[in-house]
C-alpha cells in the first residue's frame, strides 16, 4: 500500500515547495502505477496521455476528464472491497459521478478534511447549525455530494441543529432558538452558500434578527454561480453576513468536489483558497493543455494523493482558476494558493448537429 | 374541436416570412398549391436572389452565402432543368405542399431545400431553427426583398420559427404533400410519430458519417500538396467539422511501408496552412474535443495513438490500427481526425455503413471508383467528391434526386 504517514505527520498547510514537491511526487508515481495495474479503463487514458519519453514530472501524469466519472465506473478496487459509492449532485436528468470508495480511502479523506478544517476551526467541537434539511441525510435519493459534504463536516460540531424546512425554507423558529441560545458559544455554522444566503440570512434579515457572536466560523461551499442571479459576489456575502452575524463571523468558501473528497481547498483569512499537503494543483491553458505559469487563468487540474480506490489522483476539471502565489501568502500557510474563476463557459453546437446534437 | 391557423397556430408561430397581403389565409395558401416545374418566374426569382446574394456586400464575409449564390446562378438552373426534361407522355407538375424541418444549426441548407422545391412548383412551409445567426438573418432578409418582386410565389410561401411542439407540426404536416426534414436521428424518429396523410410522401435527411481516402503513393508524387491540403482544411474544418460531409477519418489508401512518408508530408502541408490560420477553438470546445479524445482510448477496440498538431490546438490525430464503428459516434468535430490504413479500395467499401454519406478522395481515378463500386457495393455512401468539394451541395443529396422527389409524374398516354 501505498505510504501517506508523512503527510499524518505535519501540518496540512506546514510544507514549501520543495519539501512538497520532493514527497507528493513519489507518490503520485506510487499512484500511477497502481491505478494502472488495477483501473483498465485507466490505464488505456494513461497509455494515451503518457508522453512517449516516460513521466518526468508531476506534469506529465495524465489527467483524467472530469466526465470520464460520469460516463465511466472507474474503480480499482474489487467488488467486495466496495465500501460505498458516492455520486455528484447533478440535476435531473444529468449523469453523476460515480466514486468508488474502499474503506481505506474513505477513512484517509475523511482524516484529510479533518486535519484541513481543524486549521479553520480549531481543535474543540463548536456548536453546529447545518444550513440544509435534515432529510439530505435520511432520503436516499437526496444523498449525494450536498449529503456527504453535510456528513463529513458533522464530525466537527456537537449540537446538531438544522435550519431549513424540507422545501430549503428557513425553519425560523429552530434558527432563532439555536442561535438565541448559543451566543456566547462556539459556533460553526455550515452549507451551501445559496441556501445560506437565501435559507438563513434573508430569513433572519426579515425577520429582524441581529447577532454578534464572538467566536462563529462559517464554512460554506458550492459556486457562485446561483449567486449570480442574486447579484451577490464574495465580499458583499461576506459583508452582508457579517453585519447580520457580528464582525467577527470568520467566513471560509471552500472548493472541492466529489471526486476528490477529503483534500478540499479552503478560503484563507486573505481571500485565497489554499492547496494542502494532501493535493497540488495545476493550471493547464484550455486549447494547449499545457501548464500555466502563475498568475495566468486556465482549467483547473486538482490532484490528491488520497484516492486509492478509483484512478481520480489527477482530474481536469471544467472548472478556470489562476495560482496567485505559493508559499508567501499573508495568511502564514504554506503552499499554493489561488483564484477559482467559474466554469468554463458553454460554447454553441456549431455545424449541421440539430439541438439533440446527433449526427448531421 | 379543430384546430385552426387563426385561433391556434398564429398565435404560437413567429411568422418569418408571409407573402400574404394581411393576414394569411390558410384554406386559401393550401388551395394554392400547385404549380409546374421551372415556371418562368421562379427561375427568375432564383435567378434574382442568386444576383443579389453574389452582389451584396454584406455576404462577402459568409461563404456559405455566397455559396447558396453561386449554386442558384442562372448556367445551374439551365442545367437543372434540362436534366429533368421530361418525355412528351410523362408531363411532371408539383407535388403540393411540401413542409420542410430545417436543421437547428446549419444556416442555408433550408434554402437549398425550399428553392428546389419552389422550382419544382410547390408551394412551401418551412421550419427555420430556433437560433438567430447573423448569416441567417442576412439570407432572409434578402429572401423576403427578393420574394416581393414575385407576389405569386411570395403568397405561396410561409417560413415560420416555433419551439418544440407536436401540435403545430402536426398541422402543417397534415396538410403537407411531402414532408421534408433535415436533423438528427432523434429529431427524424420524433417528427415520424407526427401522421402526413397517408398518400403524402416524406424525404429525411438524418445524421451522417463522412470520411477522406487518399492514395497514398499519388499523395507522394503529387507537386500541389500544399493546395489540396488546403482544400482539405476547407472540408474538415467548415462548420467546424460538424457536418454531415465533414470528414473525421482519412483511410489511407496503399502501400503499408510508404504510409508514414506521406502522412508526413500531408500533416506537415496541412501545419504549415494552420500556421497562418489556426483553427480557433473556444474553451469549451477544445474541452469536448479532448473529451472525445480520452472517450476514443477507453472504448477503441484496437490501441489508439494521439498526436497533437504542432502548434498544439488546431487538430489532433488519432491513429487506429483498423476499422472501429466508434469513429461513426464521436462526433464533437472542431478537429479531430482518425487514420488508418487500408490495402485497397474494396477494403474500404466493405466496411462503409448506413451512416456513410461523402467520401472525400484524393488520387483515386473515377474509373478506379467505378470499378471498385461495382465490385464491393458499400451500404451508405452517397458521393464520393473531389478534395474540398465535401460541402457543396448537389441536387441529387444522400441518393435521392430531390427535384424528381419534389416533384409527381403524370404519364399521358396517347
Amino acid at each position: 500500500m501505498i505510504c501517506l504517514e508523512q503527510f499524518w505527520a505535519d501540518p496540512p498547510y506546514a510544507w514549501d515547495s520543495d519539501l512538497k514537491q520532493a514527497r507528493i511526487w513519489p507518490v503520485f508515481q506510487a499512484l500511477e502505477d497502481f491505478h494502472r495495474e488495477h483501473c483498465p479503463l485507466y490505464c488505456r487514458v494513461s497509455d494515451l496521455q503518457r508522453p512517449s519519453g516516460g513521466l518526468g514530472s508531476i506534469v506529465d501524469l495524465p489527467a483524467v476528464p472530469v466526465q470520464l466519472f460520469k460516463q465511466y465506473d472507474l474503480k480499482s478496487v474489487a467488488p467486495d472491497q466496495l465500501f460505498k459509492t458516492m455520486t455528484s449532485s447533478g440535476t435531473t436528468g444529468q449523469a453523476v459521478s460515480k466514486i468508488y470508495l474502499d474503506k481505506n480511502t474513505a477513512t484517509i479523506q475523511a482524516k484529510a478534511l479533518s486535519r484541513i478544517m481543524a486549521e479553520f476551526l480549531g481543535p474543540k467541537r463548536r456548536s453546529m447549525l447545518i444550513v440544509d434539511t435534515p432529510s439530505v441525510l435520511r432520503d436516499p435519493k437526496m444523498f449525494s455530494a450536498r449529503g456527504a459534504g453535510i456528513l463529513g463536516m458533522l464530525n466537527f460540531g456537537r449540537n446538531h441543529t438544522y435550519a431549513l424546512n424540507d422545501d430549503l425554507t428557513a425553519d425560523l423558529e429552530q434558527c432563532i432558538k439555536f442561535l438565541d441560545e448559543r451566543q456566547g458559544e462556539p459556533l460553526l455554522i455550515f452549507g451551501f452558500t445559496a441556501m445560506i444566503w437565501q435559507g438563513l440570512y434573508l430569513a433572519c434579515k426579515t425577520s429582524g434578527r441581529r447577532y454578534n457572536f464572538a467566536d462563529a466560523v462559517l464554512i460554506h461551499a458550492g459556486g457562485w454561480k446561483k449567486m449570480q442571479e442574486y447579484a451577490v459576489d464574495n465580499p458583499t456575502f461576506k459583508t452582508a453576513l457579517r453585519e447580520q452575524f457580528g464582525e467577527n463571523l470568520k467566513i471560509h468558501n471552500f472548493y472541492g468536489m466529489v471526486e476528490q473528497t477529503g483534500s478540499v481547498y479552503v478560503e484563507c483569512e486573505q481571500g485565497h483558497f489554499h492547496v494542502s499537503n494532501f493535493s497540488d494543483m495545476i493550471i493547464r491553458d484550455p486549447l494547449t493543455f499545457q501548464p500555466l505559469p502563475y498568475g495566468e487563468t486556465g482549467v483547473i487540474q486538482t490532484m490528491s494523493v488520497l484516492p486509492m480506490s478509483y484512478p481520480g489522483f489527477a482530474i481536469l476539471t471544467e472548472d478556470l482558476g489562476r495560482i496567485i502565489g505559493e508559499d508567501d501568502c499573508r495568511c502564514g500557510r504554506k503552499g499554493k494558493y489561488f483564484e477559482f474563476c467559474g466554469r468554463i463557459p458553454k460554447a454553441e453546437i456549431r455545424g449541421c448537429s440539430d439541438v439533440y446534437n446527433v449526427g448531421k | 374541436m379543430s384546430i385552426t391557423w387563426e385561433n391556434d397556430i398564429a398565435p404560437q408561430v413567429e411568422c418569418v416570412f408571409s407573402g400574404a397581403k394581411k393576414t394569411l389565409n390558410w384554406d386559401a395558401f393550401i388551395q394554392s398549391a400547385c404549380g409546374i416545374p421551372f415556371a418562368a418566374d421562379t427561375v427568375g426569382f432564383c435567378e434574382e436572389l442568386s444576383r443579389r446574394l453574389l452582389t451584396e456586400k454584406r455576404c462577402a464575409a459568409f461563404p456559405d452565402l455566397t455559396a447558396l449564390g453561386f449554386w442558384f446562378r442562372t448556367a445551374r438552373l439551365k442545367k437543372l432543368q434540362s436534366q429533368f426534361a421530361t418525355s412528351e407522355d410523362v408531363i411532371a407538375v408539383a407535388k403540393g405542399l411540401v413542409f420542410h424541418i430545417a436543421p437547428g444549426n446549419v444556416d442555408t441548407i433550408f434554402a437549398y431545400s425550399m428553392l428546389l422545391s419552389m422550382l419544382a412548383g410547390n408551394s412551401n412551409v418551412i421550419r427555420l431553427g430556433q437560433k438567430h445567426t447573423p448569416q441567417q438573418d442576412l439570407l432572409l432578409e434578402l429572401l423576403a426583398e427578393t420574394l416581393h418582386n414575385y407576389p405569386r410565389l411570395a403568397e405561396r410561401t410561409l417560413m415560420v420559427r416555433y419551439p418544440h411542439d407536436d401540435i403545430i407540426t402536426a398541422f402543417f404536416s397534415v396538410a403537407c404533400h411531402l414532408r421534408v426534414i433535415w436533423g438528427g436521428d432523434d429529431t427524424i424518429n420524433h417528427i415520424r410519430k407526427i401522421p402526413i396523410p397517408a398518400g403524402s410522401g416524406e424525404l429525411t435527411f438524418s445524421g451522417k458519417f463522412s470520411f477522406a481516402v487518399i492514395d497514398i503513393e499519388q499523395w507522394l508524387q503529387t507537386p500541389s500538396a500544399k493546395k489540396f491540403a488546403a482544400a482539405f482544411l476547407t472540408d474538415a474544418f467548415s462548420f467546424g467539422q460538424q457536418g454531415c460531409s465533414s470528414p473525421k477519418l482519412i483511410c489511407w489508401c496503399g502501400e503499408h511501408k510508404l504510409l508514414s512518408a506521406a502522412q508526413k508530408s500531408f500533416w506537415s502541408a496541412v501545419d504549415e496552412l494552420l500556421a497562418q490560420t489556426p483553427n480557433q477553438l473556444s474553451a469549451s470546445e477544445s474541452m469536448r474535443r479532448w473529451l472525445a479524445v480520452n472517450v476514443t482510448a477507453i472504448e477503441s477496440s484496437t490501441s489508439v495513438k494521439l498526436i497533437p498538431s504542432t502548434d498544439k490546438t488546431s487538430y489532433v490525430r488519432l491513429q487506429l490500427e483498423g476499422w472501429d464503428s466508434l469513429v461513426r459516434e464521436i462526433n464533437t468535430g472542431n478537429g479531430i481526425f482518425y487514420e488508418m490504413h487500408c490495402e485497397n479500395l474494396v477494403d474500404v467499401l466493405q466496411h462503409c455503413t448506413d451512416q456513410d454519406q461523402t467520401v472525400v478522395s484524393f488520387g483515386v481515378s473515377t474509373k478506379d471508383w467505378r470499378q471498385a463500386l461495382l465490385a464491393q457495393p458499400p451500404k451508405g455512401l452517397c458521393r464520393i467528391v473531389p478534395m474540398g468539394r465535401a460541402l457543396e451541395f448537389h441536387a441529387v443529396w444522400d441518393g435521392i434526386d430531390l427535384l424528381n422527389a419534389m416533384s409527381k409524374k403524370i404519364v399521358l398516354w396517347s
